[in-house]
């Protein structure tokens, strides 16, 4: 037997520290010949074949990660700029505007020195818009990309 | 002149194209001829490790695949059958993280009426082993697995095991100790990891 120190049956017999050596190794292997008996491993056909499959997975999502994000990213966009083209022709969404901005003017302190009608100019509109929303939409839409790969 | 742009179906077709030719560490031929001489053997092991048969079968086919994907280079067969065993090690401890192990439940079919003395006193001693394997620490039962049903020498266990070669002696003397009393019957403890 490889672990066993010394080297002669008799002293094995003699020894206690080898004897306990010797029925465990024994039981060990009669453990190991049993369960090499019991084993119904797969095929390796079958594990080269699942293998190569998983992998192409993996590599197809990998590629198309990117689209999905640029995808995400102009949907954003696309929405918020569709929300500010609505709220401008929206005379409440205007008055709100006007609100906000006469609030922002009562307190001088915090207003930013803007040029006059920025804030009713429809391309900044719907450039503010469009940011906002891709704060919003961009991080679900990131999230929900990398979980499927969980 | 305008550059020329692909679909996302045509960056996609161009990709599984690419995919046909699968790169891995093996060959099929070198690998299914390492499969049968490794297999059995390697789900014994995450059989007795983990105490448990279905994940013993769920982490078989988990283990190979990171091997073919790893991009190691192997001396030769001992080293990749010790690079095998590291990934089903570190494979089965992430397990043990997740899910609460519990020894394995010894069935009955080993015991069948009129077998002779010898399968008897065979079964009863696996028995045993089982239940004190199954009171032991995980580095425990990885070590002694490894060294005395596996037969690694002390090099080829701390490369499995990720430990330095010098301590592999005295960690196993202990192990076998402590599993030596647990067959005995005597107090052992339960300190299980």
């Amino acid at each position: 037997m490889r672990n066993v120190d010394c080297g002669h049956e008799t002293h094995v017999e003699s020894c206690p520290s080898c004897l306990e050596l010797e029925s465990i190794v024994r039981a060990f292997a009669d453990d190991q010949h049993a369960l090499l008996q019991e084993a119904q491993v797969p095929s390796s056909a079958i594990v080269w074949w699942r293998a190569q499959m998983r992998s192409r997975r993996e590599a197809a999502r990998t590629v198309a990660q990117p689209i999905t994000v640029a995808q995400g990213l102009t949907l954003a966009c696309a929405v918020g700029v569709l929300v500010a083209a609505i709220g401008f022709f929206t005379p409440t969404f205007s008055r709100a505007i006007s609100w906000a901005t006469g609030i922002a003017e009562s307190f001088p302190e915090f207003s930013l020195a803007l040029p006059a009608g920025l804030m009713t100019n429809p391309m900044v509109l719907a450039g503010i818009a469009a940011l906002g929303l891709c704060a919003i939409v961009l991080p679900l839409a990131l999230y929900f990309t990398f979980q499927e790969e969980e | 002149m305008s550059p020329i742009t692909f679909t996302n179906v045509e960056r996609l077709e161009a990709a599984a194209g690419e995919l046909d030719v699968v790169t891995f560490e093996m060959d099929e031929e070198a690998f299914r001829a390492f499969y049968e001489r490794t297999a059995r053997g390697l789900w014994a092991y995450l059989v007795r490790i983990t105490g448990d048969r279905q994940a013993a079968d769920d982490m078989l086919q988990e283990c190979y695949y990171r091997l073919l994907r790893a991009k190691v280079a192997h001396d030769d067969e001992r080293h990749r059958k010790n690079y095998l065993f590291r990934i089903a090690t570190n494979l089965a401890r992430d397990g043990y993280r997740r899910r609460a192990t519990a020894p394995e439940v010894i069935s009955n079919r080993d015991e069948t009426h009129g077998v002779d003395a010898v399968s008897a006193a065979r079964t009863e001693r696996r028995t045993d082993l089982h239940r004190a394997m199954g009171r032991l620490k995980r580095r425990e039962r990885e070590l002694l697995w490894l060294a005395y049903a596996q037969g690694s020498s002390h090099q080829e266990i701390g490369q499995v095991l990720g430990l330095k070669t010098g301590s592999i002696k005295p960690l196993l003397f202990r192990a076998r100790h402590r599993l030596a009393t647990l067959l005995r019957g005597g107090a052992g403890g339960d300190d299980r990891a």
